[in-house]
């Protein structure tokens, strides 16, 4: 019972995180149609330069870390500029593909920045845990739960109660409308690369501190969100989020009591299925005006 | 263009790229110049794996280029086929039936594959294909049955064919290049046929390709599977070089390794393909000193590429040739206006 009961909070708390690096891109995807094949090395940059800010430049924890998130807003809107900009008039998946050798040029970087080793970032709660009977609980998870469920909250606060919001669901609803509408693309593309990136670097902040991270951590949480966008609807928001949940705790408790070997392959099982069920998932009416 | 040169070219305009020819001359040049710059060690490795990368690379032009299917699978493709061609030659058998084993399995995993993901659209398909790529790494990791101890399995027989083996870096450049010639020789066909026609219909105008009939899905799944053959072949073909085999030799790395091989070569001729894997072999030991700018540069070159010139290198050529021809009659209209004047 101990054992499960473990499992299920490092399940939670992965899940929490791989909620927020979906919801990320589906964001960035709703707003400019473009999948981000870099989000997981955005995730990961946000995660190098969190503990560049709390290591090397010595800032208080908690300082270092807001310092990183505005970072990671720069750097989405930088993304926007070199990706997406320059191929705007081009087919959606060719922006796709430049995403792409972005992150490689991105992972490149910091491997010249840092190094290949795995690192271990800070908590901001300290290595505190709380206990459970016999389990020991880390308050950084605890912390993941909650930050993840206020980033929701404030999610869809913002899509569904701002200007910026409107327009995020008009330009998902029809791009050409929003756009004789008056919506500023331009600008809608900045703004949600940047927030975008900001979560990714927000998810990257939290989950590093209750594991080792790497230059290549990013894109394999990204695979597992891109797993949980698709079993999740691709769109639905909540969808989403169970889905990330199921997925993460699925794969904890597979890989603590069925088959430890394979349990990392769960996700991309899943993934490859639900995309022969759902292969129309993007494009449904229903799916796609919801957000 | 005049009539007079159209009644010349009756031929319709597929039949007159004189792609026979070309491939011809292609083996040959290879044949003549490939050992006489094959020197050293070095150069002789190199000239192999540039035939290796080629062959993989000219299968996803297939998928890519043709098809226009955005797909990460290849390296995974080349994995499953290097795997399964040890696997057999280490119970032992013949090198030629591993090779063929190797093309057969990777075509069937390649035909279901394509067929359970033919309705996805590109960003689906190119995240499932991800997706298999990852799964592919996992489980040739821990299969250790197929595999070899951590999915790593040395000791690959050389090619053996009909008694003869081959062992030297240039015994094995004959078999490459064989292998290579032969390829492209199929894919000069499959463009000659009607596919390539229909293929482009499909990719392009896939509304007008389905208005007028054209099985979209069976072209497409024909290509995949035909261009995952190519990778499996190829992975085969380097295992039974190299001697061994690992999942570090095919990761994601070398998925987006191909790709741009593709995409910097130019994705609208197969010479594309062969243009970019001779690139990717060459610029690392160009740029040996700068081993850690190595992937740097190849990001930067992937987006470069993608903006400034989208068709490649042999489209920067044609361009570039184009202008040429347009500055020659330019010349040639001023030489004839100068004649008229003096004329008066």
């Amino acid at each position: 019972m101990d054992h499960f009961i473990a499992l299920l909070f490092s399940g939670v708390s992965l899940g929490a995180t791989t909620a927020l690096v979906a919801l990320g891109f589906l964001l960035l995807y709703r707003a400019s149609g473009v999948i981000n094949f870099a989000h997981g090395d955005l995730m990961t940059l946000g995660t190098y330069l969190a503990f560049a800010l709390a290591t090397s430049a010595r800032l208080p924890v908690l300082l270092a870390y807001l310092v990183a998130l505005g970072l990671m807003f720069v750097a989405g809107v930088g993304l926007e500029r070199v990706a997406h900009a320059p191929l705007r008039n081009r087919p959606e998946i060719v922006v796709g593909i430049a995403t792409l050798g972005v992150g490689i040029v991105i992972r490149s970087l910091l491997s010249l920045w840092h190094g290949s080793d795995p690192k271990s970032l800070p908590s901001p709660v300290g290595d505190r845990v709380v206990r459970f009977g016999d389990v020991a609980i880390a308050y950084q998870r605890l912390l993941i739960v909650v930050v993840v469920t206020l980033v929701l909250v404030g999610l869809y606060v913002l899509l569904r109660r701002t200007s910026f919001g409107r327009q995020v669901r008009a330009m998902a609803a029809d791009p050409v409308a929003a756009q004789l509408q008056g919506v500023r693309t331009r600008r809608m593309a900045m703004v949600s690369f940047g927030l975008s990136s900001a979560m990714a670097g927000l998810a990257g902040i939290l989950i590093a501190p209750t594991m080792s991270f790497d230059l290549n951590y990013g894109f394999a949480v990204m695979m597992l969100a891109f797993a949980a966008a698709i079993l999740g609807g691709f769109g639905s928001l909540p969808g989403v989020v169970v889905a990330a949940l199921l997925l993460s705790v699925g794969q904890q408790l597979v890989g603590g009591y069925l088959i430890p070997n394979y349990n990392s392959a769960l996700p991309f099982v899943l993934l490859i299925i639900g995309i022969a069920l759902r292969p129309h998932g993007l494009f449904t009416g229903l799916s796609r005006s919801r957000l | 263009m005049t009539d007079h040169t159209a009644s010349r070219n009756t031929a319709p305009s597929v039949y007159r790229r004189r792609a026979w020819l070309s491939t011809a001359v292609f083996g040959l040049a290879v044949a003549v110049v490939g050992p006489l710059l094959a020197t050293g060690a070095v150069a002789a490795h190199l000239i192999n794996l540039w035939l290796i990368y080629s062959l993989a690379a000219v299968g996803f032009y297939l998928i890519y280029g043709v098809a226009g299917r955005f797909s990460f699978c290849h390296t995974f493709m080349m994995m499953l086929g290097a795997y399964t061609s040890a696997w057999l030659a280490a119970r032992p058998a013949p090198t030629l039936l591993s090779l063929a084993a190797a093309v057969v399995v990777v075509a069937g995993v390649a035909t279901i594959f394509a067929l359970a993901t033919s309705r996805a659209t590109h960003f689906y398909f190119a995240i499932a294909t991800l997706g298999l790529t990852e799964l592919g790494i996992i489980i040739f990791r821990h299969w250790h049955a197929f595999t070899g101890p951590d999915g790593v399995r040395n000791n690959i027989d050389y090619p053996e064919f009909f008694g003869v083996t081959l062992r030297s870096n240039r015994e094995i450049f004959w078999l490459l290049l064989v292998v290579l010639v032969l390829g492209i020789l199929g894919v000069v066909m499959v463009e000659r046929s009607p596919m390539r026609r229909e293929a482009i219909a499909a990719r392009d105008l896939p509304a007008v390709a389905a208005t007028a009939g054209l099985p979209a899905t069976k072209i497409q799944t024909q290509l995949f599977v035909m261009g995952s053959a190519y990778g499996a072949l190829a992975g085969a073909l380097y295992g039974h070089w190299q001697g061994f085999v690992s999942t570090a030799s095919f990761g994601l790395d070398v998925a987006i390794g191909i790709f741009l091989m593709v995409v910097l070569g130019g994705s609208q001729s197969v010479w594309g393909a062969v243009i970019g894997a001779g690139f990717y072999v060459l610029v690392p030991e160009i740029l040996s000193q700068f081993t850690r700018l190595q992937t740097l540069l190849y990001g930067a070159l992937l987006v470069l590429i993608l903006i400034v010139f989208p068709r490649g290198f042999l489209g920067l050529a044609s361009d570039a040739v184009a202008l040429a021809r347009r500055a020659g009659r330019a010349a040639r209209a001023r030489d004839a206006v100068g004649v008229e004047e003096v004329r008066k």
